[in-house]
């Protein structure tokens, strides 16, 4: 059987302060497999977004192993050595640039960190900011162009050191709903062409199913893994497809289990 | 509209003071107040001007001084606040101590300093960095710590080194807060500076507007006093010239 | 329509003991080591005597130092106390019209950069030599400051929460009160947080000058006949006058500024 790509074996996270122990993410375990596109779905505080962290070297894990092609990547209390850091990029929440950069310079940061120099890189630059239309505002600040342009300019950032997963924390949720149903579909786009692993985090259960081809539902205290569903939708996916019978039933089926989690918590 | 905005907020300013002056002028000559009490602007300025090769050696000793005192205190006070905000241990130790030296009004170590330097330029200088030190420190430590979380992550999340997170990230991060220290930095130089060479031999701005104001030369006072004004603009339009040049992204 | 959750991963701050051990250990270790390096290295007292002699000293000279301790207590407090709503209704006044703040803002920040102890010896000619006459001298060394600040705050409300006003009908006053006032605060607080070390800075500066009484001139008498230690332990007092008052503006600061963190 070919190896995962990321493999979470039993990963547990505990927050602990003086007064209380918070166990954000408990016993989760995935496998996913190269070029494929999945989502984790939950509602706030399941601890989503600690689960990406941890893969990305922000946050140290609890216990339990993280692999990346089959290589232990989490070290308790050492930095995520550059070579692991150079496959993944991430894309935030918000767009995050630093303000004191020009746009051209917030896309390029992640090679002048990795030291990647050379013009095959400088073109690669270029080649990004083409695909997204931002070439003619390369050299402007960031605060002067629009929230969606930005969110854009996150995603080339986390790309321009050609790693090969990404990963998205609610990438477009700071965005309104039309730049967000836009920019999902030009994600879509870009992952047919480039093949890359994606883990796209959101509480927007239309998203999940309309992007990826499996989802993992999270619920909250504490944070666990509560259901995998694989999506058989035809790929490319459509935005028209919302409306169709298979969709709706996949919707309604995750929404479910949401629910299910809301109620537990209520209890 | 923009246009008239911009011309107000330059004639504005210039009415005012000219009208204080003005006021000033008048109520000198319309009751007849002695020139000892307090002088007419225009004998001031004319003061500033005729009597300037007597004010211009007092000028350049307290310019110098204000100027090398901030200038040494920038690096200090920058260093001493990565080196506090690097580790959280000490971040937690040194907090009470950095908020401590900024109140403690270390103007009043001036008699010691004198008996341990003299009166030279190095008592004053030291004395001039150890007050505005610590504002810089203050500030600057306020920015380090403030950076929002999402910076460091994309820092961490790209595996940058202590050197090119704080290079490209820590640094300009926190440069508006630091530019407020500077600015507080630099009336805390001058009123130090001027609080030293009231004490300090007779050499100064400060020094000479004691000299003047015992012989009753009132208006040699204020001009020494205007011409202290000199180097508060002097330090502000730096300041401002900095601003401008570091952190041109804002606005 | 979905919303975006802020993402919440360290729970929130609480008061951690090593906030409060952490400097007592800091002055544990500066007291020993000072101590123990003045004694083998034999610092004269003049550079630093040890802290122990420090305390001795200031403890036995107290009745000496204690009339010019409450002296420079009240000019500092009295001047802050009147600093603060001066600078503060002044800054109401100018905020009132669009013309008098660019009018007057320059004004304001000449005063700023220019130190006000400049004055100090011209108050003596004007005003004689009473030392009470001090209080002036803090009083237009801290103003400014706490004006510019307030100012500041005044002038940078934004234009929705001024429409909210408009839309509920707010009277002019209520508007100042209830939006603008209360949107400066943070900055209000910090200039008072200036004028606090302004204050400081200028009584200490009146007493050099003028001399005759508050900690300012018995610093320089104890120098003078060579009493360093008591000259620092009287450096510590007015040290401790500007911590209690900062400390105090901050805790007001943090009972009232409730939103900030």
């Amino acid at each position: 059987m070919q190896e995962a790509k990321i493999k979470f074996d039993h990963v547990t996270k505990i927050f602990e302060t003086r007064s209380q122990t918070i166990t954000a993410v408990k016993d989760y375990s995935m496998e996913i497999q190269a070029g494929e596109f999945i989502s984790i779905l939950g509602p706030s505080g399941c601890g989503k977004s600690t689960l990406i962290r941890m893969l990305d070297g922000i946050i140290d894990t609890t216990e339990g192993d993280i692999l990346i092609d089959g290589v232990k990547v989490n070290h308790k209390g050492k930095k995520m050595p550059s070579s692991v850091l150079r496959k993944l990029g991430f894309i935030f929440q918000q767009p995050n640039m630093l303000p004191w950069y020009t746009v051209r310079q917030n896309v390029a940061l992640p090679l002048r960190v990795f030291g990647l120099k050379g013009p095959e890189w400088d073109n690669r630059v270029e080649e990004l900011l083409e695909m997204v239309g931002l070439k003619e505002y390369a050299d402007a600040h960031p605060n002067e162009i629009s929230g969606g342009m930005l969110q854009r300019a996150g995603v080339i950032r986390a790309m321009v050191h050609d790693p090969e997963i990404l990963l998205m924390d609610e990438p477009f949720g700071a965005l309104d709903e039309m730049t967000r149903e836009q920019m999902n579909m030009e994600l879509l786009e870009i992952w047919e062409k480039t093949g890359k692993t994606i883990i796209f985090i959101t509480h927007n259960i239309e998203e999940a199913v309309l992007l990826s081809s499996r989802v993992y539902v999270m619920g909250t205290n504490p944070g666990r893994l509560v259901e995998t569903v694989t999506l058989d939708l035809p790929r490319p996916r459509k935005l028209s497809m919302i409306t169709q019978k298979d969709f709706i039933e996949y919707r309604q089926l995750l929404e479910s289990y949401i629910g299910e989690i809301d109620l537990s918590k209520i209890k | 509209m923009n246009m008239k905005k911009k011309v107000t907020s330059i004639v504005a300013p210039v009415v005012t003071f000219l009208l204080i002056f003005a006021i000033w002028e008048f109520a000198c000559w319309f009751y007849k107040i002695d020139a000892w009490f307090l002088p007419k602007p225009s004998e001031i300025f004319r003061s500033m001007i005729v009597d300037f090769g007597e004010y211009w050696p007092h000028l350049l000793v307290t310019l110098q001084c204000v100027l090398t005192g901030f200038l040494i205190a920038i690096p200090v006070g920058l260093l001493l606040a990565t080196l506090i905000t690097s580790f959280p241990l000490l971040n937690a130790a040194m907090s009470p101590y950095i908020t401590f030296l900024v109140t403690t009004p270390l103007v009043s170590l001036i008699p010691l300093l004198m008996l341990m330097m003299g009166y030279g330029m190095n008592m004053r200088i030291t004395t001039v960095v150890i007050q505005s030190f610590a504002v810089i420190n203050m500030n600057a430590c306020t920015g380090f710590n403030n950076v929002p979380t999402l910076r460091r992550e994309l820092m961490q999340s790209m595996g940058a080194s202590r050197l090119q997170t704080y290079r490209m990230m820590i640094l300009p991060s926190a440069a508006t807060d630091i530019i407020t220290g500077l600015r507080l930095a630099a009336i805390f130089a001058t009123t130090t500076c001027i609080s030293v060479e009231y004490n300090a031999g007779n050499t100064g701005l400060g020094s000479q507007i004691i000299k003047y104001s015992q012989y009753l030369q009132t208006t040699k006072s204020f001009a020494c006093i205007f011409y202290v004004t000199v180097i508060g603009l002097i330090m502000y339009g730096l300041i401002t010239l900095l601003q401008k040049k570091i952190v041109s992204w804002e606005e | 329509m979905a919303q975006s959750t802020p993402v919440r991963r360290t729970p929130k701050k609480e008061r951690d003991p090593k906030r409060i051990i952490a400097p007592l250990v800091v002055l544990a270790v500066l007291y020993i080591g000072l101590e123990i390096f003045l004694r083998v290295f034999n610092v004269a007292a003049y550079v630093m005597p040890t802290p122990t002699h420090i305390i001795q000293a200031t403890i036995s000279s107290f009745h000496i130092i204690l009339p010019d301790f409450l002296f420079t207590l009240k000019i500092i407090c009295v001047g802050f106390c009147i600093a603060i709503p001066a600078g503060i209704l002044l800054a109401a006044l100018f905020s009132q019209f669009d013309i008098l703040v660019k009018a007057m803002q320059p004004v304001v920040i000449w005063l700023v950069i220019t130190p006000m102890i400049t004055l100090i010896p011209l108050m003596t000619l004007w005003l004689g030599t009473d030392p009470n006459l001090r209080v002036i001298i803090v009083i237009i060394q801290a103003t400014p400051i706490i004006c510019l600040n307030t100012l500041n705050g005044f002038t940078h409300v934004e234009r929705e929460k001024l429409e909210l006003a408009r839309s509920v009908g707010a009277s002019k006053l209520q508007t100042f009160v209830s939006i603008i006032f209360m949107n400066a605060l943070p900055q209000v607080f910090t200039g008072i947080k200036l004028g606090c070390i302004f204050s400081t800075i200028g009584a200490v500066s009146a007493d050099f000058v003028s001399r005759g009484q508050g900690l300012g001139d018995r610093i320089i008498k104890f120098t003078k006949y060579s009493n360093f230690e008591e000259s620092y332990g009287c450096i510590i007092l007015i040290a401790l006058i500007g911590i209690t008052l900062y400390t105090v503006v901050e805790m007001i600061e943090k009972r009232i500024v409730l939103w900030k963190k």
